[in-house]
């Protein structure tokens, strides 16, 4: 079965289970209906009414039905939705809701890396963009999921007793089993049937919500009796929210049976090796825990799982042995036994070990590897928005470096308009002059003066020192009027377009007060992001191009640093690095689109610019700028992060 | 009549430039694909001589094999520099390919040697180098995968008529797939139960 039948199988599951899902809709509505009439009929004997007439057709009592079938139909719907929305931000949802702890790419614990490696492993073997990774801690059971809506806002979790039991080959097949998941369109199906089976299950959680805070005792003579007639039919709904639950399994196993087996299948194909799946298999067989999970949570993601979570009639899985098999022909059911042994063995030698020697004191960390880097990719994504003491520091060492005086200028609201258009200008003296004379022309003599005066003063400024000189001008620039402001962007608009060439300071310069004052004068503007990796491949393209550029003048370095970076967001085809020739205007353009990004994937891209950005394990200035100028246009203010050269660990 | 000679002319002309252009395109994807595990291998480069310092400490008497493991590796990135700068040179290709497959075998003769020495396997940089350097080994394996469905896919276009006659008027040579055998695997050796 190649790709597309497997995604047409996909659309066809999911149309059955729309239907399931009506039916059991329907179910849940005509029995609960049937016992509130019940449950009038008698109220209204006791009361001495309609004691004639035992017919107790639901026709008889249309209001009541009517209103009982939109009471329930309602709630169902609702809290579907509810749910739904509440996992609206894809699989990390999913993972933390069960506990799991987010692995960044900075981590130096092994069996973390090992994993984070597995999965970029597999990213490339499958042309899946690199999904978040999450760990749960406290299950000991081998199992793994991956949830989510869309490649880019997938996740994948794998539970500490896959990451402590499995080898590398066995992770490796778990986790191709889990990304067949996401590149054949399960993932999305099995994500979205969370929110409906907890809509599914709310009537028995109504029912014993009912049961729990009912008044107990007879109140009042009459009110007695309708208190056990209450009691009695809130204990007959639990039963019926049975209905609900039994649904809800059915259209489980429904969806995940058999997509597991096709999920084995493409495992084996992405890593050539049916040897690690198979491993994996086994030791779920021969653990004494196997797959189970202790969180009674997983109930609702049990059709997300690896192996099954917990043990109950409509099995989500194939049994172990049946798929082994599918893998294996000639499998043993007696190697479970055999597994069991040799793990006992090897916990026992293990230990043994653990014992004996010491943990190697004072060892000194690896310095060399990604972990120990700086600028590891995920530390900077993790920063955005929230910048440490670190970062408090060093911006505090770069503001006493600027000239004296320059604090106080910069935050007096008219002098620092005119600081402002000066850190615009050009330094070729003769692209400075024309622009002078715009200045001169479009905001009067006197600010051309005043420019003028602030020149040199601006011209003393190393290229390291001009962009916390900016930031600081922008706290004078925020409290000029409305009117002012526009001129003055107005006049910076005017001025880069008399730029000799275009450079990176600039233009970050003119973005960052775009958002810094344009946004602010529109603050309606708020643009939802539902834009994907794959749909933006263009824009990632120029973005990275122009940034893998300004990090090195050598054509190749410049290459493997946009490779670096693009690799992790389009795994799989991707547009050759290019030079382009004059940017700013196409970099404007792709940086609006990148604004639509959802938001998980915002932060994969932070991730991946640094990574390119950090290739050479050092960031230069322009890098720096562009960087700045790039998260706020993509509204995820960054902490300043300034050249920072680093020795190459082997030194 | 002179019409449709001539309409078959032009014909005959879009369809040449049609096929030119779907062997340029074929031509550009292996190049790309090639810089994907240009980017692997580097990085493969670039953690040995981490490795073999590490390694140095405790192996004082290898040196033979430790330097292997540094000709080896110095033999594998003129290779790859030499294969990026052109990837359509066949010659070069194979002789990354030559190279790597030496850095392999003499990166498993250390391993093997390293078997004996506790204390370096249980070193904690030596654990992080193998698990990078197993990785990074992983990622070219899928790498080159895609790099070699696309040099297929090129030369099948060149050789099939009437491609091959396009090909043969503009000079279109012939890529060559790129092998590299997988290194043994360096898992924690098995404990042998009887």
């Amino acid at each position: 079965m190649d790709f597309f039948a497997r995604q047409a199988e996909t659309r066809r599951l999911s149309r059955w289970m729309v239907l399931l899902f009506i039916l059991a809709i329907l179910a849940i509505v005509i029995a609960i209906d049937l016992v509130v009439v019940i449950v009038v009929a008698i109220l209204s004997v006791e009361d001495g009414g309609l004691l004639a007439s035992q017919d107790l057709s639901l026709a008889r009592y249309p209001l009541v039905v009517l209103v009982t079938s939109i009471i329930v139909v309602s709630t169902i719907g609702i809290s579907s939705l509810v749910r739904t929305a509440s996992l609206s931000a894809g699989g990390s949802s999913v993972a933390q809701q069960l506990g799991g702890t987010r692995i960044t790419a900075d981590t130096t614990d092994p069996l973390r890396r090992r994993l984070l490696n597995v999965v970029e492993e597999i990213s490339i073997a499958s042309g899946v963009p690199v999904p978040q990774v999450y760990v749960l801690e406290r299950e000991a059971g081998i199992n793994a999921f991956a949830a989510g809506h869309n490649p880019a806002n997938a996740a994948v979790a794998v539970t500490r007793g896959a990451l402590v039991n499995l080898n590398r080959d066995e992770l490796q097949g778990v986790i191709a089993h889990e990304f067949s998941h996401v590149l054949n369109g399960d993932m999305r199906l099995s994500t979205r049937l969370i929110g409906w089976l907890f809509g599914l299950t709310v009537v028995a959680m109504v029912a014993r919500l009912v049961l729990r805070h009912a008044p107990r005792g007879g109140g009042g003579r009459k009110g007695g009796g309708a208190v056990v007639v209450i009691m009695a039919a809130a204990v007959i709904v639990l039963i019926l929210g049975w209905i609900g639950l039994f649904f809800g399994r059915l259209i489980q196993a429904a969806v995940s049976r058999n997509r597991e087996s096709l999920a084995d299948a493409s495992a084996v194909q992405f890593t050539r090796d049916p040897q690690g799946l198979r491993g994996a298999l086994i030791k779920i067989g021969a653990l004494g825990v196997g797959s189970r999970f202790s969180d009674t949570d997983a109930e609702e993601v049990a059709h997300l799982l690896f192996a099954p979570g917990l043990a109950r009639a409509f099995s989500t899985h194939p049994p172990l042995a049946e798929r082994i098999r599918e893998i294996d022909p000639h499998f043993d059911p007696k190697e479970f036994e055999t597994m069991r042994q040799r793990m006992n063995q090897e916990r026992q030698l293990a230990q043994e070990e653990a014992a004996r020697s010491q943990p190697p004191a004072a060892e000194r960390l690896g310095g060399l590897l990604d972990g120990a880097i700086v600028l590891a990719p995920a530390a900077v994504a993790q920063m955005v928005a929230n910048p440490g003491t670190e970062h408090v520091l060093q911006t505090h060492g770069l503001l006493a470096s600027l000239p004296p005086g320059f604090q106080q200028v910069a935050r007096q609201p008219e002098k620092s308009a005119a600081l402002f258009i000066a850190l615009a200008l050009d330094l070729s003296a003769d692209a400075r002059g024309r622009q002078l004379a715009f200045v001169h022309q479009q905001l009067g003599g006197e600010f051309h003066d005043a420019v003028q005066a602030l020149l040199p003063q601006v011209d003393s400024l190393i290229a390291v020192q001009r962009m916390p000189a900016l930031l600081q001008v922008f706290t004078g620039l925020r409290q000029l009027a409305r009117t002012e402001r526009i001129a003055l962007l107005k006049c910076l608009n005017g001025l880069l377009t008399r730029e000799g060439r275009s450079s990176a300071f600039p233009y970050a310069l003119r973005k960052l007060s775009q958002v810094q004052l344009q946004d602010e004068l529109d603050p309606r503007r708020r643009i939802s992001g539902t834009q994907t990796l794959s749909g933006a491949r263009d824009d990632l393209h120029l973005l990275f191009s122009v940034l893998a550029m300004h990090g090195s003048e050598d054509e190749k370095e410049a290459r493997r640093a946009y490779e670096i970076g693009m690799e992790t967001l389009l795994p799989g085809i991707r547009p050759p690095f290019m030079r382009p020739g004059h940017w700013p205007p196409q970099l404007d353009k792709a940086l609006t689109h990148l604004d639509r990004l959802q938001p998980a994937a915002k932060e994969m891209l932070v991730e991946a610019l640094v990574r390119t950005i950090s290739h050479d394990l050092r960031m230069t200035v322009p890098e720096s700028e562009l960087l700045r100028a790039i998260c706020a246009a993509l509204h995820c203010p960054l902490p300043p992060l300034y050249t920072a050269t680093l020795d190459k660990a082997a030194g | 009549m002179i019409w449709i000679v001539l309409g078959l002319i032009v014909l005959l002309v879009l369809f040449v430039v049609g096929i030119y252009n779907g062997l340029v395109t074929a031509r550009n994807g292996y190049k790309n694909a090639f810089a994907q595990i240009d980017v692997q291998l580097t990085r493969r480069h670039d953690l040995i001589p981490n490795l073999v310092e590490t390694a140095k400490g405790y192996l004082a008497h290898e040196r033979g094999t430790l330097e292997a493991v540094i000709t080896a590796r110095n033999a594998a990135v003129s290779g790859l520099k030499a294969a990026a700068a052109n990837p359509g040179d066949a010659s070069a290709v194979q002789n990354l390919a030559t190279t790597e497959n030496a850095l392999s075998g003499a990166l498993g003769r250390l391993f093997a040697l390293a078997e004996a020495y506790p204390d370096l396997k249980a070193n904690r940089n030596m654990m992080q180098l193998s698990e990078e350097l197993t990785t990074t080994e992983n990622k070219v394996a899928f790498a080159r995968q895609a790099f070699n469905d696309s040099v297929m896919g090129y030369n099948n276009r060149r050789e099939m008529f009437p491609g091959s006659i396009v090909a043969g008027m503009f000079a279109f040579t012939a890529a060559q797939l790129l092998e590299i055998e997988s290194p043994q695997k360096r898992e924690v050796p098995k404990v042998a139960f009887t």
